[in-house]
């Protein structure tokens, strides 16, 4: 048995060398920092940092949900998709230390509702006001964001997962990029060292289009349009509206009012340039009839609701949208302010919004339309550039 | 617990010292063997550890009262019965109140039976066969009973291949459990090499292949003709490598623990007929069929060649009814059958006989045979690997009616995979075994050893992909 141990051994070592390898660079670029870790160590720091993992995935729902789970706010709660998530801290002043912003953590009605669930058992505490996200994947009768509780069965954290270490070290030994550690260190994972990532409030930085932008001034729509037209996710067919879907909605809705919370509905803009081509495609206008009549239900029936429009329908061009579904955080400031000055929006909470920290960053010399860059990292970018909207 | 993770090479290593530090004390060995199988099943889920005690039981028990009884054929009844059963149960209840109650709709009557929540138990197509074999054997009086229960126990539920096989026989594995465990290291290293060559398999060729087959099928309808029918034919390429990897790794672990296992595969994919097929592919299965049902089926009337021709067929869509219930596993098994027709008819036809003589034998005439069989082959595996008999006809609609030219990039990227493991396989296809390295200078050879390790590490799928056959 000796024997064959001996003779074993080396084969094992390159084994063991090549893991050893592996895990410093992972290391090296905090991939490896569990979501236990980062969000303590977010919640820590004094200064702003970020989180996003590039080699080994975010474990987004997971990660979310810890970090709710220890910031447990009782102001101001964000829930909803991709869009939402440029809603950050100072813009609900005088709740911006009591804020967080799940954007991505819920996914689908079931997911609304076990947050819910959560607040009604104790397990978190119970916001003032919640700002919802109307995304039109909540009533899309088929759609993969269905297929499981992202919030009750958040997946598991891939930092302390044996498969995606060695998914990830393939990734290092293949791909040379990961070899490089960033020179900055501003968050954790390699994206968040470098500045990109989800903040300690929820809200997520863009840093490739807020540094593009200051390149060039461009605007970048992205590839949604492509998506409808070749009929690839998210609008894989049949691309239909659901009615059971939206009276569930509808239930939730009516939940959340029971529970004595405020609620603004943000139905998301789309940009210009996508909104008029899109609009001709017949699957997404018969689509869009019915997603408009819910907004128009909604009113009717008193809700808080911030209504769908795009960049010109406000006086705005396309470079305040981040793409052609994600609108930056300088214009979802806008959309806030603007219905709450003009009386859209009720309620003792909403009203006592006082904007004050959002006309101050409006201010500052080098906000630009698609970020505040009020983060201290942005001052960096600001140096660089003599651009100002 | 998969054998690709690495929660089992932990568990490997742990069983490989505990179990030789005990090699001299047989009972103790057994022992603990028996108690690492049921940690190892348990892993799955530990409820359906009760049902493969209970199983292994009931057969320990018929086989023990079988030479003493005279009610023989109400004890190998009771066998069949609680093995069949269960098996019929756990794998068929649902396909079974379906099917019924789609008759009944057909027929105009209203029905509404629930289907059952039933989750399959791992390895219950495997370990029931494997225990039944003990029963019928010692009904039909070719071995005698086995006396030690701990080592009747390990029999069944024996962990490499406990789960997707091979099917052992009575006959042959149960002694192991009784002769004095002696370590060797030629046998270990022998193992070591299997266990090597398996993960390689798996995680290089079938899983690789396997991401991009997968893509083409649950996208069936966006693809040509042409894209649908390469996948199909690299899906047995990946079915095969995923298949023997397991084979392999099983008979590694045993050979590693001074046990051998029988071989299930002899290069199948180069089979010049359907007739070859069936003796190189799944052979343990093939062979218990053949044993425990074909022969008595044949024999009922053995100078009809009609009858055999009916006995085959009925063969046949019975291995493809084990491999699932679904319709699909059904007509492939009908498809297979059919395809033993000319055999059949070679016995009493000369003309036949020389012509399949000369379709094998003849060198340019037997590698059209295999492109032939490989080609046919590839158009069943459209039923093996559709979820439905919809998907499955959708499928050859594309194949025959909007066959096109471009074919899809992902498949194209793995075809020299999978071209590699056919020309591997072709170079080493008369050896002893599959990974026949021990004629190479030993630097090459360890060298071979450093290259697949590097391989597996850049190129092997970590995912959350199970092995083909767990399903069954």
């Amino acid at each position: 048995m000796k024997r064959l141990v001996l003779n074993t051994i080396p084969y094992v070592l390159i084994i063991v060398c090549y893991g050893l390898v592996g895990e410093y660079f992972l290391f090296e670029n905090k991939e490896s920092y569990s979501i236990d870790r980062v969000t303590t160590l977010q919640q820590e720091s004094e200064t702003e940092t970020y989180y996003c993992r590039e080699i080994l995935g975010n474990s987004l729902s997971n990660y979310k949900f810890q970090m709710l789970k220890k910031k447990q706010p009782t102001g101001v709660m964000v829930l909803g998709q991709s869009v939402t998530l440029q809603f950050r801290d100072f813009m609900f002043e005088p709740y911006q230390d009591d804020f967080y912003n799940t954007g991505l953590m819920a996914r689908n009605v079931k997911d609304l509702n076990y947050v819910m669930d959560l607040i009604d058992q104790g397990d978190l505490n119970k916001p003032k006001l919640i700002l919802l996200g109307v995304d039109i994947s909540f009533f899309l009768e088929h759609t993969i964001l269905d297929s499981v509780e992202w919030t009750r069965n958040y997946p598991e954290d891939r930092a302390i997962s044996s498969k995606s270490h060695l998914k990830g070290i393939q990734r290092i030994f293949l791909n040379s990029k990961y070899r490089s550690t960033p020179t900055t260190n501003y968050g954790f994972g390699r994206a968040g060292m470098s500045g990109r990532g989800y903040r300690s409030d929820g809200s997520y930085r863009h840093k490739p289009d807020i540094e593009r932008y200051l390149r060039d001034s461009t605007y970048n729509d992205g590839a949604l349009i492509t998506y409808l037209k070749n009929r690839t996710a998210p609008f894989i067919e049949p691309f239909l509206f659901s009615e059971q879907k939206k009276l569930q909605y509808f239930e939730f809705l009516e939940r959340v009012e029971a529970m004595d919370i405020e609620l603004i509905l943000y139905v998301p803009p789309y940009s210009d340039v996508y909104f008029n081509q899109a609009i001709q495609d017949t699957m997404f206008n018969a689509y869009w009839k019915q997603f408009m009549g819910v907004q128009q239900e909604l009113t009717t029936l008193g809700f808080n609701v911030i209504p769908f429009t795009t960049p010109s329908k406000i006086g705005l061009t396309d470079h305040y949208m981040v793409d052609a579904e994600h609108p930056g955080e300088v214009m979802c400031a806008m959309q806030l302010q603007r219905a709450i000055q003009q009386k859209r929006l009720e309620g003792d909470i909403i009203q006592s919004l006082t904007f004050s920290m959002v006309n101050e960053y409006g201010k500052l010399e080098y906000v630009i339309p698609i970020s505040f860059m009020n983060d201290p990292i942005d001052q960096l970018l600001v140096k660089q550039t003599q651009k100002k909207v | 617990m998969k054998f690709n993770s690495i929660e089992f090479l932990i568990f490997l290593g742990v069983t490989f010292f505990v179990l030789w530090s005990v090699k001299r004390n047989l009972k103790v060995f057994n022992i603990l063997l028996l108690i690492i199988s049921y940690v190892f099943y348990a892993w799955w889920d530990y409820r359906f550890l009760f049902l493969i005690i209970f199983s292994s039981l009931i057969d320990y028990t018929v086989g023990y009262w079988i030479p003493k009884s005279q009610h023989k054929k109400a004890l190998i009844g009771i066998s069949l019965s609680v093995n069949l059963g269960l098996l019929m149960f756990f794998k068929y209840a649902n396909f079974f109140i379906e099917s019924f109650q789609d008759l009944l709709h057909q027929l105009n009557l209203q029905a509404n039976y629930q289907t059952l929540s039933i989750i399959l138990p791992v390895g219950i197509s495997f370990y029931t066969f494997q225990t039944l074999s003990y029963s019928l054997d010692v009904y039909k009086g070719k071995i005698k009973p086995e006396k030690n229960l701990v080592a009747f126990l390990n029999y069944v539920s024996f962990f490499p291949q406990l789960v997707a096989g091979p099917i052992e026989r009575a006959t042959t594995f149960l002694p192991q459990f009784s002769r004095e465990r002696i370590y060797n290291y030629p046998q270990a290293v022998a193992g070591l090499r299997l266990l090597l060559y398996g993960f390689f398999k798996k995680m290089v060729i079938a899983d690789n292949i396997g991401i991009q087959v997968d893509a083409v099928y649950q996208n069936y309808d966006t693809n040509n003709g042409f894209s649908l029918y390469v996948a199909s034919a690299l899906f047995f390429v990946q079915l095969y490598a995923d298949f023997s990897a397991y084979t392999d790794i099983a008979r590694g672990v045993a050979k590693l623990l001074g046990f051998e296992l029988v071989k299930n595969f002899k290069t199948p994919l180069f089979a010049k007929s359907f007739p070859e097929f069936w003796s190189r592919w799944h052979i343990s299965l093939t062979n218990w069929f053949r044993d425990y049902l074909f022969i008595w089926l044949a024999g009922l009337n053995k100078k009809s060649s009609l009858w055999r021709i009916i006995s085959t067929i009925i063969l046949f869509v019975v291995i493809g009814f084990w491999h699932g219930a679904n319709y699909t596993f059904i007509i492939f098994g009908l498809i297979h059958g059919l395809g033993f027709i000319p055999r059949i008819l070679s016995r009493n036809n000369k003309q036949i006989r020389k012509a399949l003589s000369f379709l094998n034998e003849h060198k340019v005439a037997s590698i059209f045979s295999m492109l032939g069989t490989y080609s046919i082959l590839s158009l069943t595996a459209v039923l093996f690997r559709s979820p439905n008999i919809t998907t499955a006809t959708a499928i050859f609609r594309s194949i025959t009616q909007d066959f096109g030219s471009t074919l899809n990039q992902g498949l194209l990227s793995v075809l020299p995979i999978a071209l590699g493991i056919l020309t591997f396989e072709w170079i080493t296809r008369d050896k002893k075994h599959p990974f026949y390295v021990e004629n190479l200078h030993p630097y090459v050879r360890r060298t071979l050893y450093v290259v697949m390790i590097i391989l597996i590490l850049l190129y092997g799928y970590f995912g959350k992909e199970p092995f083909y056959y767990f399903q069954f």
